[in-house]
């Protein structure tokens, strides 16, 4: 369980996190969304007692990090700066950690398992790569198998794979028991992962919502092909809905739910071939949440039509900036 | 634990975790004394500072003996009286302490080029205890060192005693007062470097410092032979130290000194201040 209340961090004159209030509860996984400069790094630093706070204060299972007796089985976090010296090796880094509370070689080699690191256990952590290091940071952040876990940005470096383990993972310490806190600036991300979602822009929660209703809230669009377009548009045309037409038989119509476009094409008897709901909405409703508090924009607007479904990093900061562009700030 | 009625929030906790495991101060100097060993770098500056005070102890008695056999009278002219063999054995403290002194900025300074400083202060929160682990380690590891770099330095060194004359005398007080005071002034330096490593958070500017405060600084005095200038230069480490580690007029070389124990109290303060000055900022700032 982690509780915010006010909390704020200023570095110098720039306000980082301005005055957020959230609660992370145990038991589910709880994605920390926002586009880059929100705030998410700079809030997991200040529950790890690592940033001192401007005003307002974060607890954790009731106190703050620092005044638990046993702070490494209550809380572990992979944070997003790295945390290693590169002259130790993986073992020795986390037996150097384990060492403070008293936990012995066993769990040391435990995590190494979990984290599939046994083959390189004893080589200098220097040599890594980008996801072997996080992959040592995830096996840092598990050390203590503590109570919370604070993620910041798990899965970036990670091959495929190493994705896929993270978001099982994510999810069965959650099926535990566990508080699992979960940043990423991915919508996508979080929908796969997470059951609840806080979504921060400017240092201000925009959204603390579970992720199922995240999405309702939105409304939805539908790709429709269809051989008949004319007639289609036609007959959906009402107030509230929108319908684009991308290429000729390809519809893309918001206001109306799949089910009832079926109903109105079967009535008029137009034939679909394709009737599918946009999980792009998800992209959708975070990009409306957050685009008047987008941080850093590229200089040239991006070629990237801004209803594509970004699958990597770099798409969806293209069209972060693209649907801000001209933005006064 | 694990009934039906437990909250939410007990979740399992792996067999091979203990229990009663917690943080301790105990298990953060057996943190730091691991991170300690498992670097190359702890090793390397170590074996240097062996190497460095034997090697100037060696050509200092060699280059000596060389003199006399080859001048006796002049020799005796320039050297007057002769030091405590034990000086000559302590006599590369000069070079060492800034070895040593590598060490104590390192032990602070690598962490945040690392970044390794976070995983130290998410297992270890509270900032005062990590300082203090650190202090036990390095006062261990500068004493260990200093006391087998004196040792290399007086066996390397014997060979030519006889000819320049002098012994150590394991006997007289003065002789371990000499050993003793390099020892503890060369783990003070240390000290004082990883206190400035506190302060700065910065490899480069914490090594500057040192060097400038224990070496240049008072060499560059030296030339100023004003009283003030003096009177300030008195104070450095370099003559603080040399205050209590010098037994005979020879080693003074002509300064003027501070008392033995006065010398003793400042070169503590050199390491004490930086150190407390340093964690105060500690407490205050972000990791
Ligand atoms: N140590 C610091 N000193 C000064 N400014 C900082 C510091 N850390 C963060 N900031 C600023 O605070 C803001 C929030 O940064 P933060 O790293 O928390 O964002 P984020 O949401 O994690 O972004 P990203 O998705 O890029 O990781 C940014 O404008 C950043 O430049
Ligand atoms: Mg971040």
């Amino acid at each position: 369980m982690i509780e915010a209340r006010g909390l704020v961090k200023k570095y110098g004159s720039k306000t980082a996190v301005d005055g957020v209030s959230f609660t992370v509860r145990p038991g589910v996984v709880t994605g920390f969304l926002g586009p880059n400069g929100a705030g998410k790094s700079t809030t997991m630093r200040m529950i790890m007692g690592l940033d001192r706070p401007s005003g307002g204060s974060v607890t954790l299972n009731g106190k703050p990090y620092a005044s638990h007796r046993s702070p490494l089985t209550e809380a572990g976090a992979l944070l997003e700066a790295k945390a290693i010296h590169p002259g130790r090796s993986a073992r020795d880094h986390l037996r150097a950690l384990a060492t403070t509370h008293g936990i012995g070689d066993r769990r040391v080699d435990e995590v190494i398992d979990m984290t599939g690191l046994t083959a390189v256990a004893r080589k200098r952590a220097g040599g890594f790569s980008l996801g072997m290091g996080q992959r040592l940071g995830i096996a840092t952040a598990l050390l203590g198998d503590p109570k919370t876990l604070i993620l910041d940005e798990p899965v970036n470096g990670l091959d495929p794979e190493g994705v896929l383990w993270v978001r099982n993972l994510a999810k069965y310490l959650a099926s535990e028991g566990r508080t699992v806190f979960l940043s990423s600036h991915l919508m996508s991300e979080v929908a796969l992962t997470a059951d609840h979602v806080i979504v921060i822009g400017r240092g201000k929660i925009l959204a603390d919502v579970p992720v199922s209703e995240f999405v309702d809230d939105g409304g939805g669009s539908v790709r429709v092909r269809t051989p008949d377009a004319a007639r289609l548009v036609e007959v959906t045309s009402a107030d509230g809905v929108t319908v684009t037409a991308d290429e000729p038989g390809l519809l893309q119509i918001s206001g109306l739910d799949a089910q009832r476009i079926g109903e109105l094409a079967a009535e008029h008897r137009i034939v679909l071939h394709e009737l599918t709901p946009q999980a792009s909405t998800l992209e959708d409703v975070y990009m409306e949440l957050t685009s008047d508090s987008v941080e850093y924009r590229t200089e040239a607007p991006s070629a990237h039509g801004a209803a594509a479904a970004p699958a990597a990093p770099a798409a969806a900061d293209d069209v972060l900036s693209g649907s801000t562009q001209g933005d006064a700030r | 634990m694990s009934t039906a009625t437990a909250p939410a929030t007990s979740a399992p906790t792996s067999p091979s975790i203990p229990k009663s495991a917690h943080v301790s101060f105990l298990g953060a100097v057996r943190s730091e004394w691991l991170k300690l060993r498992t670097l190359r770098s702890t090793w390397w500056i170590a074996g240097l500072t062996v190497v460095i005070m034997a090697g100037i102890a060696l050509l200092g008695t060699w280059s000596l003996s060389t003199f006399i056999d080859t001048d006796p009278e002049g020799a005796a002219q320039a050297m007057g009286v002769m030091p405590n063999g034990a000086e000559f054995a302590t006599s590369g403290s000069l070079f060492g302490q800034l070895v040593l002194g590598v060490l104590g900025v390192l032990v602070v300074t690598n962490e945040y080029a690392s970044g390794m400083v976070r995983s130290t202060f998410a297992a270890v929160p509270r900032r005062t205890p990590v300082v203090l682990a650190k202090v036990v380690v390095l006062t261990l590891i500068s004493l260990v060192t200093s006391a087998v770099a004196i040792g290399a330095s007086a066996l390397v060194s014997m060979p030519f005693f006889d000819t320049l004359d002098v012994t150590i005398p394991m006997d007289s007080a003065d002789t371990w007062q000499i050993l003793g005071g390099v020892a503890v002034f060369l783990t003070l330096i240390a000290l004082m470097s990883f206190g400035f490593g506190l302060i700065l958070r910065h490899t480069a500017g914490a090594i500057f410092t040192v060097v400038a405060i224990a070496f240049v600084i008072p060499l560059v005095l030296q030339a100023f032979q004003t009283d003030l200038i003096q009177n300030i230069n008195k104070f450095l480490p370099m003559n603080a130290s040399t205050a209590f580690t010098t037994t005979t007029d020879a080693g003074a070389a002509g300064m003027e000194l501070l008392d033995p124990w006065v010398g003793f109290a400042v070169m503590v303060a050199w390491a004490v201040v930086p150190i407390a000055v340093g964690t105060v900022l500690l407490k205050s700032r972000d990791v």
